[in-house]
Order: C-alpha cells, then structure tokens, then sequence
C-alpha cells in the first residue's frame, strides 16, 4: 500500500510546530500503524533525510495507554475501541492522505513531535487516586461480598488505561471520563468508599487547578475510549461529588 | 484574566438546576398562551395577563427568573471561556468523532434564543413594562402579530431553535445532576424529548391557529 503522511513535527514544547509531508510505499496492508511509523523512521534514518518521528508506545498490545496519536480527526484512528498500537493499515485505503497530530490540550503540553506530556494525569492520581489503607496481604475474595453488578462495574471502570484520548477528543480538552472512571472504580467497591468523599472532591479540585475543561455532554470520549468507558462514569462523578458536599460518603 | 475559584463542576450543576428552572417556566408560559385560542375575545388570556402584570408575587417572581436567566447565561460563557483556555491551539483535521449534535449546537442555539427574546421582549414584555409604544391589550397584539406570515414563521422557527435547546438541556441536566445511569439513561433521553416537544408544541399550536384563522 501507499500513502501520502502528513505528520506534525515539532522541536520541543517552545518551538513552532509545522506539518510535514512524506510520501511512503509498499506497506503490507497487515502491517500496524506503529509498525508503518517505524517504517517510515527506518526510512528518515537510512537515506538521512530527517530527524526520526517520534511518538510514544510501549505494550503495543493495547494495555499500557502510552500510544496515542489523533489520526485523520479521530484519536487512536478511524476504529472502535482500540488504542493506536492496534490500529492496521488495512483501515485505510491505498493512496490516503494520512494526518497525524499529537494529542491537543494546554496540560498536555508536546515534548517532540507527537509526544505529549501528559503527567497531569499522574498528578490528578496522586491527588487521590488510591486507597490510603495498609492492606496486607491479599485477602480471599469471597470474604468481602460484593453484588456481581457492582463488580461488573468497577471493573469496567478499571479498564481506563489512562491514555488520554477522552481529553483529545473532547472539545473542551476535558478529562471527566478519566477521573469518573477512576473514581468509580474505588467508589464501586467497599474498599474505596470509606475515603470516597475526600478523593472525589481532591481530584476534581487537582482537574481543575491543572486546567482541563469541564464537560459539556458531548460524550466524544465516551465514542474514542479505547476500553469503551461509558458516560454513565461522569455521572457517577458528579453524584459522588454532590454527596460529597454533604460530608458523607455516597454508596451505590 | 484570573477569574474567581469556583469548581467546574459546581458551576455545571448551578447551569442545570437555572435551565431545569428555566424549562419549567416555558411550561407555565406555553400553558397560558393557549388561552389565546379560546374563543371569549381575550378575556381569559387578558384576565391572565392583568394578573401577571398587576401581582407582586408575581412582580417577585420576575425577578428571580430574569436572574435565572442572566445567571445561566453568564455562567455558560465562563465555561465556554475556561473550556477555550483548555485547548489553546486546536486540531488542524476536522473531528470525525461521531457525537450528539446537540451539545455541540448547544452554544449557538442558547445565542439564537436569547436574539429572539430580545426580539419577542420588544413585541410583548417592553410594552408590558412600559418601555416601548404598543397595545396593551395582550390578546388583541398577540393575534395581531401571529398573523402577519413573517412574524409567525420567524417564531415557529424560534420554537424549533429552544426544541433544540431544551432536548439536549434535559438528558445533559440529569448527567450533570448524577442522575443518568445504566437503567433509566434511554428513558431519560426519550422523556427529554417528549417534554421538549410538548412545550414547543404548545407554543407552536397558538401561532399555527392563529395565522390560519386570519388566512
């Protein structure tokens, strides 16, 4: 296959970005878009013309959340509920003009090219991310009853690989899927909900002291979720903050 | 610009409770109109508008709801502002995400809405309160308005910008209230729909029997 690349280059997080264009063939139809990139840096190497692309990957099994590039107006590529590593070339049709940018937001400011910084994301974590208990050793799992419904949910919620395609695909760079799942998937459980009250206004008050926009329901990251995480964790948010102006944990 | 500390989240729940407020308000209003349509020579409708006009619970009333108002658009313009800051420099490919149209219009509908009111205040409210020439006799200038073709399309048309409007406003009111769940999150939609309908039908049925009479 052929196509006709237009990628974003960019020095560092100061200089001035600008496309570039670079034309590249015989790529197999099975080949993964990150595979396709390397390709091209091969290429960019060998016969010197340019400084390699960069971009971010590492698992390239759609399990780490380090890849992510927003390819042709959608993040992680024209597909569903996949990450960019799992995005193949047979999605494209011969000859396609590809644009590929970095992901856009004031938090997640470029280091080079199409790598972004997204560490705002550790630092919402660190906000409250976590339960604060000691726990030991890991305890049988049929001793603490949970509803098979309320497990369903907070594992679904713990699927967010934390690659910030719902702050790319959001209009207002918002990151309330990321923190409603993270939310959820500790507010789901017994474990979580003892602290619940505090790690949701910590967090939300760290989003927004870091400068993501809020949601405006357009539900974008819900359609670009890689692991497919409903809307239904931004409500949760919402509901678990609005309990948590009361001073009260809220159960679900 | 450094604007007050006020969670995003906060402001998003004052916007809903203003336009669930404001939703109910449109009810009350398309409710009255339909007095329009009785056939006693206004005196239902002008009984109701002398009411409106003369009461002080009501005068109060009008208060609060202009502050309702203004309150919902000016904290929608601070988060349309902060929401801009979130992403100063944008994509240079359109999106191709599939997403509600409605969210998106959401902005331009509310800006087209609050035009037409402007437009609907001059025609009714201002003679109301005395700023502007006009019939007081409500019934007599609403059938009068209603009648003439440009008028009553330029309001049908109105109608179908707050149908608009109010059918994203009130699924996005649950969301934002933490109300939209895995159960009733479709039967939210579909009653957010019917109530915007209903409404705007309302309004509609008094401008559509209106002009056909005189036509």
């Amino acid at each position: 296959m052929r196509f006709t690349l237009h990628i974003w280059r960019q020095e560092n997080a100061r200089a001035k970005g600008h496309f570039e264009t670079y034309p590249i063939d015989n790529i197999s139809a099975e080949c993964s878009f990150l595979e396709m990139l390397d390709i091209l840096n091969e290429r960019l190497i060998n016969d010197r013309i340019a400084h390699p692309v960069c971009f971010d990957n590492d698992c390239r099994e759609g399990i780490c959340g380090m890849c992510g590039l927003y390819i042709n107006g959608r993040p992680h590529g024209n597909d569903d509920g996949i990450t960019t590593c799992q995005l193949h070339m047979r999605k494209f049709n011969d000859g396609d003009d590809i644009w590929i940018e970095p992901w856009r937001a004031k938090v997640f400011p470029i280091i080079r090219d199409l790598v972004v910084d997204r560490s705002a994301f550790d630092k919402i974590i660190q906000a409250g991310g976590y339960i604060s208990t000691t726990t030991g050793g890991v305890p049988d799992a049929n001793t603490i009853p949970i509803p098979k419904h309320n497990a369903d949910m907070a594992m679904d919620a713990a699927s967010c690989i934390g690659c910030g395609a719902c702050v790319a695909a959001c209009k207002n760079a918002s990151a309330m899927l990321f923190v409603g799942a993270k939310i959820s998937h500790l507010a789901l459980l017994p474990q979580g909900q003892i602290e619940a009250a505090d790690r949701v206004k910590n967090m939300v008050a760290k989003m927004d002291e870091l400068g993501f926009g809020s949601c405006t329901n357009t539900y974008a990251c819900e359609a670009e979720c890689p692991k497919l995480i409903k809307r239904q964790n931004i409500s949760r948010l919402n509901r678990q903050w609005l309990g948590s102006l009361f001073g009260r944990d809220r159960k679900e | 610009m450094n604007l007050p500390k006020i969670h995003s989240i906060s402001k998003k729940v004052l916007v809903a409770l203003l336009g669930a407020f404001l939703s109910l308000f449109l009810l009350f209003h398309a409710s009255a109109n339909l007095c329009i349509l009785r056939n006693d020579g206004g005196a239902w409708y002008n009984a109701f508008c002398d009411f409106m006009g003369t009461n002080y619970i009501v005068k109060a009333f009008e208060i609060v709801l202009f502050g309702a108002l203004l309150l919902h658009i000016v904290l929608t313009i601070w988060l349309a502002i902060t929401n801009k800051m979130a992403r100063p420099k944008g994509y240079h490919k359109p999106q191709r995400t599939k997403t509600h149209t409605g969210s998106k219009l959401q902005v331009w509908t509310g800006i087209l809405i609050f035009a037409c009111l402007l437009l609907h205040f001059m025609d009714f409210y201002f003679v109301k309160i005395g700023l502007v020439d006009g019939n007081l006799n409500f019934y007599e200038q609403a059938r009068e308005k209603f009648q003439v073709p440009h008028i009553a399309i330029s309001y049908l048309v109105f109608f179908v910008v707050v149908w608009f409007h109010m059918r994203h406003g009130f699924a996005a009111m649950f969301q934002t209230l933490g109300l939209y769940n895995y159960k009733y999150g479709k039967a939210i939609e579909v009653i957010g729909i019917i109530y915007a309908t209903v409404v705007c039908l309302m309004f509609a049925t008094v401008v559509i029997v209106t002009f056909l009479q005189a036509a």
